[in-house]
């Protein structure tokens, strides 16, 4: 017998008030779609397009082709060095940050006196808008009088130079980037006191130690959370630039030209806005493909708890 | 037809405000280039894209209508003010060009749209460019000005830019430091002066003569230089008591006074206890590219200044710069006399400025620093000249000079000319800069200035006056306000690299030889504006 596929009948009232209901959807997505429309969606065309010209902004845009991108990748130095800066910085801190933030929310997620105390004072940082941290921490890092070099130096070591020394101006960076861990830390908290209590008595019956249960409960409940963290980390690192621009500009000798902080300057202080255009969609493929690789490796170490394996 | 003449004003203004908008609006939707002449309304200039302009204009009283050639953006279709009058413009910035032209036959009243000038804000100044303002706009009623301001440097070169490409320039500007007018009048954006100031009989006689030279770009006058910035010592006279040491020269020609007895003085007034430098001998004594002036050398050849463009780099032949940039390392690194960034840090906390700690013996610092010094309450300071180069090298020291330039297109060009030279008249250079602080352009004010601030500075002697008020004669203007493309190539390439010098990471030999042929791969690469 042969099966004839019908679409099925909607009655007409019905399909009335699904219409409604598109309407009443797209009237409230509306400041939304507008906003990624004019203030998102068109410049990233433009970007796009000024990407192939000869852009100063008070003059009209010349069309030269792919020259942007051919200067960029084999005709400027400051691109290389500047992504070896930001990459440099991005091995550092992504980890740390991880890390830390995670140990940091298994403390918070203790059983103990005073943890929502802790958890505000932790939080905390995050909320501190990024100008103010960068001068705090330039007193910080002070290798005179900051408060750093001289618990250093009660230990009987004298410390770098830091935000000073090309060698330790990166380092330094990554130190500071421990500062806003809370936003990770928030979401880890909140990924652990979603994992079920029964996991971890089930293990305990079952003999698992306290290094037991967290390898082999705790940390694949959390993978998925770590996944997210890790993928937001990669593109929030990438795109370092207020503690650069406000601390060290770039200096010394270009030791902390981060890729945004150089392309800031193509567009806003020598107006080469073509470059720069340029430079931006290099570092949105940088993002793309490392988010790619990390979004792929994941089907090998996240654990989805509803996913079926195949 | 109403003209302001006839007592129609109210009703010209609203007229031309109709004109005005419905020529916009046309403008806008056709893309082209349309000039309006406030007057003659009926008059309109179409500029299409391929440079045709069908109909010139004029927003001076008189008119004519002729047909010209739209000569691009470098050139604009510009024209006398003599010659054919004084306004002019197909106003559209931003994507396209600034092209004006224009016609008329004598100066006019300013009557038209208001002039917008962008102006500094930055430490105080906004209270004196305001009551400069407010004069000009009791004594031209007809002229409003848009005031607009921000803040000095980047800032100031940022809002500039952006509100060229938005279509809504200042008639008025004056870039300080980073990026002088040059840099637009390169791209064709600055108005040419020279027939204004003739039709006015401007006495440019009287201007700084260097800084007037600063105004010339290809042989036309696109600026005129209000304020004058030269760089003197100042030195803490307690300190120099203490160390028994006399008074700084306060002669200009004193050929004892070079770097070297700077270097001996400043190993006298540093004080150390321990390995601890407690107090300085110096400040940072020029550090980046004015160092490579210290010995009387240059990074470039001398017509750089003239053309206005960096097109070469000699600053690895010339030991004078090489030996100069390694001194004012050497003070830092070497003989401690000096201090790191990182000590600068510690020693300012709490100051405003390094020399107000009391702990620098003495410092070259620009005139700006005078207004911040006069509040200085708790020792004793003074003003010296700058030492001479060793080995009688002449001197080469820099000025920094503002000059204030017009949009070449602006809605109102003869209430911008109007605005310019009232700005730099003597009677408003008495209120800005001289109530504020820097020195005046006109030579005829520098005794104005020296009564003025001897009351707020009853500490510095006539002599110690003369030494500020000469002090332009012996400075030169900097090259980021005289060429179009200095601030791109010290950005880039020689302040990181001079970094290395100042760390004491590489000798000044080493870092200005690895850094010359990066300086000359950008100079390729900008030398063509």
């Amino acid at each position: 017998m042969r099966l004839i596929a019908r679409a099925p009948v909607v009655p007409k009232r019905r399909s009335a008030l699904l219409r409604q209901e598109a309407i009443a959807f797209y009237l409230f997505a509306s400041p939304w779609l507008v906003g990624l429309l004019l203030l998102t969606l068109g410049p990233i065309i433009a970007s796009f397009v000024l990407s192939f010209t000869d852009y100063p902004v008070i003059v009209a845009p010349r069309w030269i082709g792919l020259r942007n991108y051919e200067k960029m990748l084999f005709d400027d130095e400051l691109v290389w060095q500047a992504l070896k800066v930001t990459l440099t910085y991005c091995i550092g801190a992504i980890p740390l940050r991880i890390t830390v933030a995670f140990l940091v929310a298994l403390f918070l997620n203790l059983p103990i006196r005073g943890v929502t105390l802790y958890r505000t004072i932790y939080y905390l940082p995050a909320v501190i808008s990024g100008v103010p941290v960068a001068l705090l921490w330039m007193w910080i890092l002070n290798p005179e009088f900051g408060v750093l070099n001289n618990f250093l130096r009660v230990l009987g070591i004298e410390g770098p130079a830091w935000l000073f020394s090309e060698q330790w101006v990166i380092p330094s960076f990554i130190l500071m980037s421990l500062w806003d861990i809370g936003g990770l830390m928030v979401i880890y908290l909140a990924g652990l006191q979603g994992i079920p209590a029964h996991l971890y008595e089930a293990a305990e019956i079952d003999g698992a130690g306290l290094l037991a249960r967290f390898w082999h409960v705790t940390v694949p409940m959390m993978s998925p959370v770590i996944f997210f963290n890790i993928v937001m980390s990669v593109i929030e690192s990438f795109q370092i630039f207020t503690p650069a621009f406000v601390m060290t500009n770039g200096g010394p000798a270009n030791a902390s030209l981060f890729f945004v902080l150089y392309l800031y300057n193509n567009a806003f202080k020598w107006f080469k806005m073509g470059y720069a255009s340029a430079l931006a969609w290099l570092l949105f493929f940088i993002i793309l493909g490392l988010t790619l690789v990390i979004i792929r490796s994941s089907s090998a170490w996240v654990y989805y708890e509803g996913k079926l394996r195949g | 037809m109403i003209q302001p003449w006839d007592g129609g004003e109210e009703q010209a203004q609203r007229a031309r405000a109709r004109v005005s908008a419905e020529v916009e609006s046309f403008s806008r939707r056709r893309h082209v280039e349309v000039a309006i002449i406030p007057t003659l309304w009926s008059a309109v200039a179409v500029c299409s894209g391929d440079g045709a302009c069908s109909l010139d204009c004029s927003s001076g009283l008189r008119s004519c209508a002729r047909p010209y050639a739209h000569p691009g953006p470098a050139s604009g279709c510009s024209s006398s003010p003599s010659a054919h009058g004084h306004a002019h413009g197909c106003p559209k910035a931003g994507g396209r060009s600034l092209a004006n032209a224009g016609c008329s036959e004598a100066p006019q009243p300013a009557v038209g749209a208001p002039v917008p000038a962008l102006l500094r804000s930055g430490a105080g100044e906004e209270e004196f460019f305001n009551k400069v303002l407010d004069l000009f706009e009791q004594k031209h009623p007809n002229i409003k000005v848009n005031r607009v301001f921000a803040p000095g440097g980047q800032d100031y070169i940022t809002k500039l830019d952006l509100m060229i490409a938005s279509g809504d320039p200042p008639a008025i500007y004056g870039p300080f430091s980073d990026r002088g007018y040059r840099y637009y009048a390169a791209k064709g954006l600055s108005q040419e002066l020279d027939d204004f100031v003739a039709r006015d009989k401007v006495n440019l006689d009287d201007f700084h003569q260097d800084g007037l030279k600063g105004c010339r770009w290809r042989g036309k006058l696109m600026a005129l230089p209000l304020d004058l910035w030269p760089h003197v010592i100042f030195y803490n006279r307690h300190i120099f008591r203490e160390a028994g040491v006399a008074d700084l020269p306060t002669d200009w020609n004193n050929q004892e006074w070079t770097t070297e007895r700077y270097e001996e003085l400043a190993g006298k007034l540093t004080k150390r206890e321990g390995n601890r430098v407690v107090q300085f001998g110096s400040d940072v004594y020029f550090r980046g590219w004015p160092a490579g002036w210290v010995y009387g050398g240059d990074w470039f050849p001398p017509d750089t200044y003239t053309t206005g463009i960096v097109a070469e780099f000699i600053g690895d032949k010339d030991p004078r710069v090489i030996n100069g940039v390694q001194w004012t390392a050497d003070l830092i690194n070497k003989l401690h006399y000096a201090p790191t960034p990182a000590q600068a840090q510690q020693i300012q906390a709490g100051v405003p400025v390094l020399f107000m700690s009391g702990k620098i013996g003495m410092g070259v610092a620009d005139i700006g620093r005078l207004s911040r010094y006069a509040k200085i309450k708790e020792f004793e300071w003074g003003v010296g000249v700058l030492p001479r180069p060793p080995k009688g090298e002449p001197r080469r020291h820099h000025v920094w000079i503002d000059y204030w330039s017009m949009i070449k297109g602006t809605k109102n060009l003869e209430g911008a000319w109007q605005l310019l030279k009232f700005m730099v008249s003597p009677e408003a250079q008495e209120i800005y800069p001289i109530q504020y602080g820097p020195l005046s352009s006109l030579k005829s004010l520098a005794s104005t200035w020296s009564k003025y601030h001897a009351k707020n500075l009853p500490n510095l002697s006539s002599k110690e006056f003369q030494v500020i008020t000469d002090a332009p004669q012996y400075q030169v203007i900097d090259p980021e306000n005289w060429t179009v493309n200095f601030s791109v190539i010290n950005a880039q390439v020689m302040q990181p690299a001079l970094d290395k010098v100042y760390l004491g990471q590489e000798s000044a030999e080493q870092a200005i030889k690895n850094m010359a042929p990066k300086v000359r791969k950008v100079i390729e690469e900008t030398k063509n504006v």
